[in-house]
């Protein structure tokens, strides 16, 4: 118990709770009469954050060399606590880190994921049975931004753990900061749940004037989101500078695993993008408590005597969705990354056209700044911007078929094997192929103006997030179990998982875009019984209810073999990336001297064992 | 002293160890830069061709105060470069006293803290208020940060840390405090010089 | 470099800035023009970005540039 009252998490939450009481108390204080109103609410929320920041632990360090004390940061296990605390603490090993995004990714899930069951339930039959529609819009809402939140954590855990493990460091390059990325993701997700208790009806785009006419819980929401963006710029300052300044010598540009280079391409994006959404939120944010009017067309009287233009909600629109297309691909890119990973592991057969394949994922980044007013083909954007918007849409399916042409020849006339990680995999691809296919309707300007606000555009990107995102981290989960915890998963659990979560989604995703082509609109609580949906959406529900079954079966699978699972060998997938040439699980520095790699990533298909490493003399200073 | 003691023997040389700092110190300010990008395309997406009457003066005064400031900035860099302590403390304080004076001009002045009958322009002012006062408040508040972290090396380099070879701290906030000054040079014309006067009254 | 030639390109950039923000602000009184005012901006960012931020040190050759 004493332990538990000095771990970070623990410390930090008090933090907040304390922080957030200050901002109540200085507001009345200042004459404030309801803390829910946006002033008061949006101080409180400022002065929590940072209570956060202080009591937890993860500036200590930063504070300390103020006072001139520039030791290096702790390595190994903090003396005279248990094994677990560090888990729950800050601390600076990146696969430690890791591990946290990691299960703070799979709570995030599957707390969206419960959200999502409510809603469904609900739509699982025409008139309004169980939830008021504010609830139900501030739960569509919740839902959205906690998935959003625990795939940007779920992308992090996988980054931090492999990515400086695979160019043969010992750590990131900057391991303060990646624990300060970390951190900041709590009390942002703290604020999203406060805001689900004063309720906020846009939905999780936020879009003004009704995210500044809407109730209370706006505040914290955009607030909180603001404060999540922190960890996916720090995170990608850190990823770049890992994988271009901390790679082993040996390790050159074109040796890097694949997954590095997907996720070089993710930070770029996550880099510069993130800022965007940042600042469209804040800017709602001052609108609503200083009355700025970025994005209301309305106008003061003494406005209108300084003959000043009005604000424009669609500038918002376009601040946001700079950030939210290439968000997508934050999503995505990852995750393509582990299936170009796994796959020549599974068929024993070189990754086909490894240049190619990092190439795509540089192209579908860049890309991807470009195509944002695809989500704005209904808003009353120019004609001009529609079309273009149109034609670099359409563009991105250049790269991304490149990308699944790799795949195929990778997997052609191999030795493929089908463990769990591979039939994720093989999911995955199929998952993606549907999501894939059905956004070129969307894409193009004629066609999404029927399709725009229809559940057809739900089915299509809930099939890319589980495609593009869930399956692969999933698989990921699979594949890299044994080499986190030392330990291999259940092979039967894994097989059940996947055969009851894959039928499932295709009956959910392929159900969501009949019921959009059948009129099914998005974002409502109630439909007309005359469309002939309510058939499909119990359907739907029913298939929600499965995959969230499965997932439970996951969970339980992963938390069981972590203490009875078989020991894990220190290559069970006889793979040949840097990670797999060390123990399971991972000693605490990595590897025990620097490196010099001499092999090729994707060589399968030679004689084994692998030589990946020469155990020359230790690399100098280049 | 300011020295990554080597406890491990993967920890990179000060030489390595500095060139990565400074790659993420970089890709840092990209990312601030989009932000600054943004409020700047707020200012042509809402403002157009047009601007509302802000006090020339004050623009000109707060645009030489800075630029004045990077100077010092850059002057005190050079000086620990050459192991020239005092000269170092003496420009990173006149630094410190001309970013806090172009805090007081912006916050005093332009939002009219420190004027009888409060600003011309209010932030509920329209697009004009917004946009004057979501600029000047984005970038006043990295002045601020800057400030603060130039007084903490400051107060670093009074007790002895920094030198010749070893002062990628001081060459940090030096690049900051710049980059702070870069994006003045762009909100400076976007705020006060581009577009027509709107005539008041209509 | 020499300390004297160092403090000396101080001086000089901050002319040249000097010069460049009156430019700035003449062409503002007359014509208030984007292009221009842009022009002028990014050459006072060159200005800073080489001589204040030292950007070419990121891909100087790990051991050169100034300390």
């Amino acid at each position: 118990m004493r332990h538990v009252l000095t771990t970070g998490l623990v410390r930090g939450l008090v933090g907040q709770a304390v922080g957030f009481a200050l901002g109540v108390y200085t507001a009345r204080a200042w004459g404030a009469t309801d803390w829910r109103a946006d002033g008061p609410l949006a101080w409180a929320a400022v002065l929590s954050v940072l209570g956060f920041m202080l009591a937890s632990g993860m500036v200590s360090d930063w504070l300390g060399w103020l006072a001139g004390n520039f030791a290096p940061p702790r390595h190994g296990a903090p003396p005279g606590k248990p094994r677990w605390w560090r888990y729950w603490s800050v601390d600076y090993d990146h696969k430690v880190i890791g591990i946290q995004y990691g299960v703070t990714a799979l709570v995030l899930v599957g707390l969206a994921g419960s959200v999502a069951l409510i809603f469904r339930s609900e739509l699982s039959k025409p008139g309004i049975d169980f939830l008021e529609p504010a609830v139900f819009n501030t739960l569509i809402g919740w839902h959205g931004i906690v998935m959003i939140a625990g795939i940007l954590t779920g992308v992090a855990a996988m980054a931090n753990y492999l990515v400086p493990l695979m160019v043969g460091a010992r750590d990131m390059a900057f391991p303060r900061l990646n624990a300060f990325a970390y951190w900041i993701n709590v009390p942002g997700v703290v604020l999203v749940v406060l805001a689900l208790f004063l309720r906020w009806e846009t939905g999780w785009t936020g879009y003004p004037p009704l995210g500044v006419q809407t109730m209370p819980g706006a505040i914290p929401f955009y607030l909180g989101v603001f404060v999540i963006g922190f960890s996916s710029i720090l995170g990608a300052v850190n990823i770049l500078a890992t994988a271009f300044g901390m790679r082993a010598q040996g390790m050159t540009l074109f040796r890097m695993p694949i997954f590095v280079w997907s996720m070089v391409a993710t930070s770029i994006i996550a880099l510069t993008a993130t800022q965007l959404i940042g600042l469209s939120f804040v800017l709602v944010v001052l609108e609503r408590v200083f009355g700025m009017t970025f994005f209301s067309p309305t106008l003061t009287e003494s406005a209108q005597a300084l003959g000043s233009p009005p604000g424009q909600p669609l500038l918002f629109q376009h601040l946001f969705w700079f950030y939210s297309h290439p968000a997508v691909y934050v999503f995505i890119l990852p995750g393509l990354g582990i299936i170009s990973e796994l796959l020549p592991v599974f068929a024993r057969k070189p990754l086909f056209g490894y240049k190619w394949v990092a190439m795509a994922s540089l192209a579908i980044a860049l890309v991807g700044f470009l195509v944002w007013g695809h989500h704005m083909f209904t808003s009353g954007m120019s004609d001009i911007m529609r079309v273009t918007m149109m034609w670099t849409t359409l563009l991105v399916a250049v790269p991304t078929g490149v990308k699944f042409f790799n795949w195929l020849g990778t997997m052609w006339g191999g030795k493929l094997t089908f463990p769990t990680p591979m039939l994720f995999v093989l999911g995955a691809l199929s998952i993606f192929l549907i999501g894939g296919l059905s956004g070129p309707p969307n894409g193009t300007v004629s066609t999404d103006l029927f399709l725009h606000d229809t559940y057809w555009i739900v089915g299509h990107f809930h099939a890319t997030m589980f495609g593009g995102f869930v399956y692969p981290y999933i698989a990921a989960i699979y594949y890299w179990y044994p080499k986190v915890t030392g330990r291999m998963y259940n092979e039967t659990l894994g097989k059940i998982h996947f055969w009851l979560m894959t039928p499932a989604f295709w009956t959910m995703s392929l159900g969501q875009m009949l019921a959009g082509l059948w009129g099914m609109r998005r974002r409502i609580v109630d439909y007309d019984p005359a469309l002939g949906v309510a058939g499909l959406q119990t359907a739907v529900t029913i298939a929600a209810h499965v995959i969230f079954l499965s997932m439970l079966i996951f969970a339980f699978n992963l938390v069981w073999s972590a203490f009875r699972g078989k020991v894990a060998a220190a290559n069970p997938w006889r793979s040949r990336s840097p990670e797999f040439q060390v123990p399971s699980p991972v000693p605490d520095e990595n590897y025990p001297a620097p490196v010099v790699v001499v092999s090729e990533p994707y060589e399968y298909g030679g004689p084994e064992p692998y030589v990946v490493f020469a155990h020359g003399p230790a690399a100098a200073d280049d | 002293m300011a020295v990554l003691h080597s406890v491990h023997e993967h920890d990179l040389p000060y030489a390595r160890r500095e060139r990565v700092n400074r790659w993420g110190l970089w890709l840092f300010l990209i990312s601030e830069s989009f932000m600054f990008a943004g409020l700047l395309a707020a200012r042509f997406y809402l403002w157009g061709g047009t601007r509302p009457p802000l006090d020339q003066t004050l623009g000109l005064l707060l645009t030489s105060i800075l630029l004045v400031s990077s100077f010092f900035m850059n002057r005190a860099e050079v000086a620990i470069a050459h192991d020239d302590r005092p000269e170092f403390l003496r420009s990173a304080m006149l630094t410190v006293v001309l970013g806090t004076a172009f805090l007081v001009g912006v916050v005093g002045w332009e939002w009219g803290l420190f004027l009888p009958d409060g600003p011309h322009l209010r932030p509920t002012d329209g697009a004009f208020g917004a946009v004057v006062y979501g600029l000047t408040g984005f970038h006043a508040f990295h002045v601020l940060t800057g400030v603060l972290a130039i007084l903490a090396v400051w107060h670093l380099g009074r007790r002895g840390h920094f030198s010749a070879r070893q002062h990628w701290g001081v060459e940090a906030v030096a690049v900051y405090w710049h980059f702070v000054d870069l994006v003045w040079v762009f909100f400076y014309p976007a705020l006060y010089l581009i577009g027509q006067v709107v005539a008041a009254g209509h | 470099m020499e300390r004297r030639t160092a403090y000396l390109r101080g001086w000089v950039v901050l002319g040249g800035l000097a010069a460049l923000t009156a430019v700035e602000y003449g062409i503002a009184v007359t014509s208030g023009a984007v292009v221009p005012l842009l022009l002028v901006g990014m050459l006072k960012a060159l200005l800073i970005l080489e001589y204040f931020m030292h950007v070419s040190r990121l891909w100087a050759p790990a051991d050169q540039g100034e300390h």
